[in-house]
């Protein structure tokens, strides 16, 4: 039952929608409400003087790069610097053992696309050299820094690896919270000797679209344009999800579902004592859904709570208030009527079942590195049943390249011998990414209105 | 009557009764200024004149096990009905376990905290744009604070004063609420009867047409002319009955024919905390209870007698209680009020239960579930002592219970001790 708000945007700002798929009834002295809350934004391509965006390209440039890497990155870069809109800042960065602006330069800034300022970039990439250690705590750090010299808009950065970040734990999880919130950044992790979880927790604090492993060398050129496109079609920034909830409360998760699991639940930002700001990075012409647990105070029988008012809020920049750009309500309504409070919703055990797979491939392969293959089989075999129930034929495929699968449907598998490296990253780095349901059309539909009678 | 309130937290007026600042959000302590100095509630009060000894004088002895004097007025088990006590006047005192001025008992303290909910005039305190549940402003049809669904019309109406807490609430099965009820206080310098506290709850009777509008009417009448009388100085007996023959009029008024004419049920009670004495008039199945506040108290009682088939089936030793219940005729009325309704045996009697307590109307949506003075009693303890609470508290209990039909509840509390010795 799909509570849906549109607002009347403004030209140069996306439209923004809000659907919220739940069950709202629930049994008399329950308190748990679930909801998934799908958000799409139709924006508008940005063009010429409108655009305020920002992009850095970080290349890791240590030494392990050296040879068919490093010429395949330079590729890369130079794919992604050629498809920058003009007018956009940007910078390109050489990451070592310390972060060095190759372009424009040390002290510079950004530069501001154009055909000359283009050129001289992919000059500057050709002259990159591999050597040195790999610390992206540093480079991230330089990044943030150089999109702090652009004012507000769009701030994107890619971020290529080919190896373990050697920084110290705490030095990598500093700079973490120092850039947390400065710019969006997706992560690619090239050959097989870097870490998934690292790349993973860079992606966390910069709210990237999940790391990618980048098999083949030769592949590396398409991605970064890909990526470069899609960020120069992000039409806005720093787009929250506020969340409002009734007084005597608990927000129990807000998590990101589609297109991949993200936890949001930390990154809170209390408004009120009653109403918290959910980052979500930039938008563009896209639709992600989230999955809203609240835990309110049980009602009585027949009433109906707001358990949680949703919206989409654009900060104010150069002083103007910030602008809410849709709502939904997620309801609770407490009925005696036992089939209708235990009925779940479709979406909600949808996505709770995504999200207990890309727990239980990553819980399996953890398990497996650890050498504890009663656990590896048991939950990389419950993620062959949540795959297989699911219809995510991606991650199963990917699971079948790990396990052999028995019993798809009880989810029994035998560990494979000597799976390939680079089979069991793909699969780790994949296991965030969901497979979307759409909201059911039609039917009786009473949305957020109070119901006669 | 007007009393500044301030947060403790941020300074900012808020209004007696809240229980959160609407500037800072915090939770603000029950009993700052709750009950405005000088008001009757505020009074100490002294425990005397209870029921012993009160003899029935023109209330007939229903039956012969229950009839006679019953010291202190506890209901015998099972005997859910009291008799017709009428007292004629409360006027002994007992000097001796006077308090001093100024130095109200611990009991009073507690009770009179929750007591001041919103200030006079009794109407619903929830005005355009607040939540009928609590103290935040609404917005889209929902309480910014507590997250409610804002009710329509009479869906669920609360009347909150300092001196009693009504809740009515459509129930779960009925399309409308044709409950109606209606409270009054005797402003606390009136010359006559300062304090007293006037309450009527009306169930609109299912079967006949408007019978919402015969219960609002009938409530809404019926409070004007008690309070109107009251306030003149008449007796409480004399005013309920005049109040029983005006509402039963303006009901009969708005009936388009004889064969057409809207019903309902008719209780009411006056409340007068100068002399302790608890007056009851009703016609139908809605109900009045007394509901024991402590040890100390009265226990709790049934003050009124349904005019029901079952209750006469009882009463006439045809059937048991219990098997009269389970009948299809069990809520079938012998009297109501209505164009239809011949001339109404109204039903008075006056009581002066020993405090603290509460006196409880309520329509059979409630007592269908909780029958029994004691059942009330130990549904919500001390429901005096919280009116409002209370008053929500036994909805909740009739709605979790099914809430097959509409529910009333008026709570009316009563300080510790009887009559208000040395007071008037």
């Amino acid at each position: 039952m799909p509570d849906t708000t549109d607002r009347a945007a403004r030209a140069d700002e996306p439209a923004f929608r809000i659907e919220v798929d739940q069950n709202r009834f629930l049994p008399i002295g329950a308190r748990e409400v679930h909801a998934i809350v799908g958000v799409t934004s139709h924006g508008p391509v940005p063009t010429g003087a409108s655009v305020n965006a920002a992009e850095a390209v970080i290349v890791d440039t240590s030494g392990s790069m050296y040879g068919e890497r490093l010429d395949a990155a330079k590729h890369a870069a130079r794919a992604a610097v050629e498809t920058l809109r003009e007018g956009v800042r940007f910078a390109v960065v050489s990451g070592h053992t310390r972060a060095h602006v190759v372009y424009p330069g040390d002290g510079a800034g950004m530069a501001r696309a154009d055909d000359t300022t283009r050129a001289e970039a992919l000059a500057a990439i050709g002259r990159l050299r591999a050597g040195g250690g790999t610390r992206m705590g540093t480079w991230l750090t330089r990044a943030a820094e150089l999109f702090a010299t652009v004012g507000d808009g769009v701030k994107h950065a890619i971020l290529l690896t080919d190896g373990q970040n050697n920084e110290a734990d705490e030095d990598f999880e500093r700079a973490l919270n120092r850039v947390t919130g400065a710019f969006v950044c997706d992560c690619r992790g090239v050959g097989t000797d870097w870490k998934v979880d690292e790349l993973r927790r860079i992606d966390a604090a910069l709210l990237g679209g999940g790391p990618g492993v980048i098999a083949d060398p030769g592949d590396m050129a398409a991605d970064f344009r890909a990526m470069t496109r899609a960020s120069m079609g992000k039409a806005v920034a720093d787009v929250a999800l506020r969340l409002w909830t009734p007084r005597g409360s608990v927000v129990r998760h807000v998590k990101q579902v589609a297109p991949t699991v993200r936890d949001l639940t930390g990154r809170e930002v209390e408004r009120t004592p009653q109403t918290g700001d959910y980052p979500t990075g930039s938008w563009g012409t896209e639709s992600r859904d989230y999955h809203v647990c609240v835990e309110v105070p049980p009602g009585d029988p027949g009433r109906r709570l707001r358990a949680g008012w949703v919206r989409v809020v654009l900060p104010g920049t150069d002083g103007a208030p910030e602008r809410v750009l849709a709502s939904g309500n997620i309801l609770a309504e407490w009925t005696p009527d036992e089939g209708r409070a235990t009925e779940i919703d479709f979406r909600v055990a949808h996505y709770t079942g995504q999200a207990e797979l890309a727990q239980a491939v990553q819980d399996g392969l953890a398990a497996r590195r650890d050498g504890d293959d009663d656990t590896a089989t048991t939950r990389l075999g419950r993620a062959v049943a949540l795959a297989h129930e699911s219809g995510n034929e991606e991650t199963a495929r990917l699971l079948g390249r790990v396990v052999d699968v028995v019993d798809p449907v009880a989810g029994t598998v035998r560990l494979k011998p000597g799976v390939a490296k680079v089979d069991e990253m793909t699969l780790d780095t994949n296991s965030t990414r969901t497979v979307r349901t759409r909201p059911r059309q039609g039917g009786p539909d009473t949305g957020g209105a109070p119901v006669p009678g | 009557m007007t009393k500044v309130r301030t947060c403790p937290a941020c300074s900012d007026r808020v209004a007696v009764g809240d229980a959160f600042c609407e500037g800072c959000g915090r939770p603000l302590p029950e009993d700052v200024g709750a009950v405005p100095a000088g008001h009757p509630d505020s009074v100490p009060t002294a425990p005397q004149a209870s029921m012993s000894g009160a003899a029935p004088p023109d209330g007939p002895a229903p039956d012969a096990s229950r009839g006679g004097t019953r010291p202190d007025l506890v209901p015998g088990e099972g005997a859910p009905t009291a008799p017709q006590v009428s007292l004629n006047a409360v006027s002994d005192e007992r000097p001796g376990l006077v308090p001093t001025e100024g130095a109200p008992t611990a009991p009073q303290v507690s009770l009179a905290a929750p007591l001041a909910t919103r200030s006079d005039p009794p109407a619903p305190p929830a005005g355009p744009g607040l939540c009928v549940w609590c103290p935040g402003r609404v917005g889209d049809g929902y309480c910014e604070k507590c997250g409610l669904l804002q009710p329509t019309g009479r869906d669920h109406v609360e009347v909150r004063t300092h001196a009693a807490v009504g809740v009515s609430d459509r129930g779960l099965r009925h399309k409308r609420n044709e409950d109606a009820m209606a409270i009054r206080v005797i402003d606390a310098d009136a010359p006559h009867a300062p304090g007293v506290v006037c309450a009527v709850v009306c169930d609109g009777v299912s079967s006949s047409p408007r019978s919402d509008e015969a219960s609002r009417v009938s409530a809404e009448t019926g409070v004007a002319v008690l309070a109107e009388r009251v306030r003149g100085g008449a007796d409480p007996r004399e005013a309920t009955g005049a109040a029983m023959t005006r509402a039963a009029e303006a009901v009969a008024g708005i009936a388009d024919s004889a064969g057409s004419a809207p019903a309902c049920t008719f209780v009411s009670a006056v409340v007068d905390p100068a002399t302790g004495t608890v007056t009851v008039g009703w016609v139908g199945d809605s109900r009045a209870y007394w509901l024991s506040g402590g040890p100390s108290s009265s226990a709790s009682a049934l003050l009124t007698k349904d005019d029901s088939w079952s209750e006469a089936m009882v009463q006439m030793g045809t059937l048991s209680r219990e098997e009269a219940m389970r009948s299809a005729n069990a809520h079938a009325l012998i009297a109501w009020m209505g164009a239809d309704s011949g001339e109404i045996d109204a039903h008075i009697s006056t009581v002066t239960p020993t405090g603290p307590g509460a006196v409880v109307l309520c329509s059979d949506g409630l007592w269908n579930y909780y029958p029994g003075a004691q059942d009330l009693t130990d549904a919500v303890p001390e429901a005096g002592a919280r009116p409002r609470d209370a008053a929500r508290a036994y909805v909740s209990l009739a709605l979790r219970a099914g809430g097959k039909d509409n529910i009333t509840v008026v709570v009316v509390p009563v300080p510790p001790g009887g009559s208000r010795a040395g007071h008037d």
